[in-house]
């Protein structure tokens, strides 16, 4: 074991001295903090410019509450609270005052969107004030009632604004023309928000905690960091691990090695290496982490349970997959050849990012729970889950890990098995058959 | 006295290939034992049966009064045949690497002679990357022998080595032996062979062809070998009578002599031909009795046995 250890010390003093382990510990609080510090600028840097809109209201009577409501919105909600800096666009109106409504007309409120003369131009049919019963659906689609055209189409907030006031007005105006008080009406559809809360807990005596409004971008992003961090630990853990292998085959290193310590204790080392440099890199991010979620008052999302299952499963995963690593390195010469060994392997350590968001999205389904059972997703996806929801029944990441130890020892004594002999061997990688018998039979 | 190293009946095999067959090598202690062979005979994978880096098939391995455990017995010494050092590490920090993997973690003042004793103090905070080939083979001959080994195994240690180097290897080598370390080395020098060893061992094709000291194993060949020197540099020697072979060394040459011919006979005629300054009826060299047991002859006439 202390040969382990002295191999496991220098591959982590060989690994903290590069400039690969240091860009890596320092590129992504920059990447980070130059992503908040880019979205305070953005902030500053808001395109103020009037949006000004051409609209053709074919029912005579929407026109005049749109230009209204686009009044007041350019009045108070376009500036900010504090700094009282306008912070969005004013829309402005105009009704279209030219005849006939044809083509031709399109074409030329088309090319003045073109020319930047208007932003964009509206259409709203009388039809839009008929509205219809689902009953009444007939089954050839019409023309949709209202149609906006614009060049640029990703800017969502002018045609949800529009929208949205339109979901407002028109309704109403249905509502006034069969006779309802247009007060009663407005009254009716005033809008409705739902506040998502975070759920109570019983943390002060003598009473649950106070409710507190929580932020959904938040519940979203503290998962998807932590699984991010899971699948950067692992990474940076383990993939070196081929190369490492790799260069000692190459440069001969391997049967000196071999001269003083056992295969088993060499590639033992190398992991406990390895998990060493992981452990530091996510230490430092997750003290950092901590510290800017404490900052801004959202260090519950960071609790200790989370940290520690986080730990156990980051030093299982580096383990797990590091001796696979370990194994290609040793049966591969150079890495071209380790590249077609290593295709499934990375599809493996990559399909939990493919499907975290179903996952987010319903963490208790029986789907996430059986995906996030399945050994070499585990570590990322039951984080994603625990981090994700606080119902998750204790039983699953006690099972989940349970999962991942058996399959990292298998891992471990198979690697153990291809390192044993492919750290000797020369020439061409090994066919999958030959492995497999290096497998079999040690 | 028991001997360091014992291999009883020993069989390695490789899928079909039989690298080594039904050794048997016993080596006393405080030798140095020189393992010669062909490449591809079997001589690297003996020395890593020893090391037990390998496991036999058959047989018994027993080393330095163990013939059981794991690899890597901390008393054992090896420098591979093919050098290998991490190039970005320190040189001191590789050395005491070393010396940590064989459990001696006091190993600085040892480091620090060795590298002066080579003459690379100087070099001691440097990156491997930095020596030249010369230097990187001493290196790793400091880290063969800095946990002070009973056992020193060398594979090919002088190969690539100028002479000045080389002298410095050979006599820190026989200073390890002095001081009571039994040495094995592989080696394609015959010279270093016959000068430097106690003992010395050929394998051929997996199996010992030969075991002894040198006079030996040279006694056993008997006196067929004659050694001259004449004007005529071995241009009229062709068709001597009863000479079975003319090895032509430029400046001298051997000849090899049927067992019923007379060396005054052959001298005699050589003097009537030529003027003759050296005659010497001498033992057979070790290069000469390699190239009998593994020589082109030999190959072929096995191959054609095959065919």
């Amino acid at each position: 074991m202390s040969k382990a250890l002295v191999i496991a010390l220098r591959e982590y003093r060989a690994m903290v001295r590069t400039k690969a382990f240091l860009i890596s510990l320092v590129i992504m609080p920059v990447f980070m903090g130059g992503g908040i510090v880019a979205q305070v600028m953005m902030r500053d840097q808001v395109d103020v410019t009037d949006r000004r809109v051409v609209v053709i209201d074919h029912t005579g009577v929407l026109l005049p509450q749109l230009l209204e409501a686009a009044q007041a919105r350019n009045t108070y909600a376009i500036f900010d609270p504090d700094t009282k800096a306008q912070k969005e666009p004013r829309y402005i109106l105009q009704a279209n005052e030219n005849q006939p409504v044809d083509d031709a007309l399109r074409l030329q409120l088309s090319e003045r969107v073109r020319k930047h003369d208007i932003f964009a131009f509206m259409e709203i049919d009388a039809e839009a004030l008929h509205g219809s019963a689902p009953w009444e659906t007939t089954s050839a689609p019409a023309a949709p009632p209202i149609r906006y055209y614009a060049e640029n189409l990703v800017y969502f907030e002018l045609p949800h604004w529009l929208e949205s006031s339109l979901a407002m007005i028109i309704p109403a105006q249905r509502l006034r023309s069969h006779g309802v008080d247009p007060q009663l009406a407005t009254i009716a559809l005033s809008p409705i928000n739902v506040e998502s809360m975070n759920l109570l807990t019983n943390a002060a005596p003598g009473g649950s905690q106070a409710p507190t409004s929580s932020n959904r971008m938040i519940n979203f992003f503290v998962p998807m960091g932590i699984m991010m961090l899971m699948f950067m630990a692992i990474m940076m853990g383990a993939q070196p691990m081929l190369s490492s292998v790799i260069e000692e085959k190459q440069q001969r290193i391997a049967e000196v090695l071999l001269g003083s310590a056992s295969p088993f204790h060499i590639m033992l080392g190398k992991l406990l290496g390895n998990v060493g440099i992981s452990l530091t890199l996510v230490s430092v991010y997750l003290f950092g982490g901590y510290m800017i979620a404490r900052q801004n008052g959202y260090a519950h999302l960071l609790p200790v349970h989370l940290i520690a299952w986080f730990i156990a499963f980051q030093i299982l995963a580096v383990l797990f997959f590091g001796s696979i690593f370990i194994a290609v390195g040793a049966a591969c010469t150079d890495i071209k050849e380790a590249q077609a060994y290593m295709m499934p392997i990375m599809l493996l350590l990559v399909m939990p990012l493919m499907i975290w968001v179903v996952v987010l999205r319903d963490p208790l389904s029986d789907f996430s729970r059986y995906l996030s059972l399945f050994p070499p997703a585990t570590p990322m996806l039951m984080l994603l889950r625990i981090s994700a929801s606080s119902g998750l029944p204790i039983w699953e990441p006690i099972v989940g890990i349970l999962l991942v130890l058996i399959s990292t020892v298998l891992a471990v004594m198979i690697a153990g098995r291809v390192f044993r002999i492919g750290i000797l061997s020369q020439g061409k990688a090994p066919k999958i058959g030959e492995l497999v018998n290096w497998v079999i039979k040690g | 006295m028991e001997a360091t190293i014992r291999l009883q009946e020993v069989t390695k095999r490789f899928r079909k290939v039989t690298a080594v067959e039904r050794l048997d090598l016993t080596i006393p202690p405080e030798t140095i034992f020189g393992f010669i062979g062909p490449n591809g005979s079997g001589k690297t994978t003996t020395l890593r049966l020893i090391l037990r880096i390998f496991y036999p098939d058959a047989g018994r391995v027993e080393v330095l009064g163990r013939d059981h455990g794991a690899a890597a017995d901390d008393r054992i010494g090896y420098l591979p045949e093919e050098r290998g050092l991490y190039r970005k590490m320190q040189i001191r920090e590789l050395l005491l690497f070393h010396a940590a993997l064989k459990s001696n973690r006091q190993a600085g003042p040892e480091a620090d002679r060795w590298l002066q004793r080579f003459e690379l103090s100087h070099y001691a905070n440097k990156k491997v990357e930095t020596l030249s080939k010369g230097m990187s083979q001493k290196i790793q001959f400091i880290a063969a022998v800095i946990a002070r080994p009973q056992l020193l195994i060398l594979d090919e240690p002088f190969s690539g080595l100028d002479p000045v180097n080389m002298e410095v290897l050979r006599d820190a080598i026989l200073e390890q032996r002095r001081q009571g370390t039994t040495i094995i080395f592989s080696t394609h020098d015959m010279d270093v062979a016959e000068r430097m060893c106690d003992r010395i061992g050929m394998i051929f094709r997996g199996q010992k062809v030969l075991d002894g000291t040198l006079e030996s194993i040279q006694q056993q060949y008997g006196q067929d070998t004659i050694r001259i020197r004449t004007d005529a540099n071995g241009l009229l020697i062709n068709n001597l009578p009863g000479v079975d072979k003319v090895n032509d060394y430029g400046q001298y040459q051997e000849l090899r002599i049927r067992p019923d011919s007379d060396p005054q006979q052959i001298l005699q005629q050589l003097i009537s031909h030529t003027r003759v300054h050296h005659f010497e009826i001498a033992r057979p060299s070790l290069h000469d009795i390699f190239i009998r047991i593994a020589g082109p002859a030999v190959q072929h006439s096995t191959e054609a046995q095959h065919v």
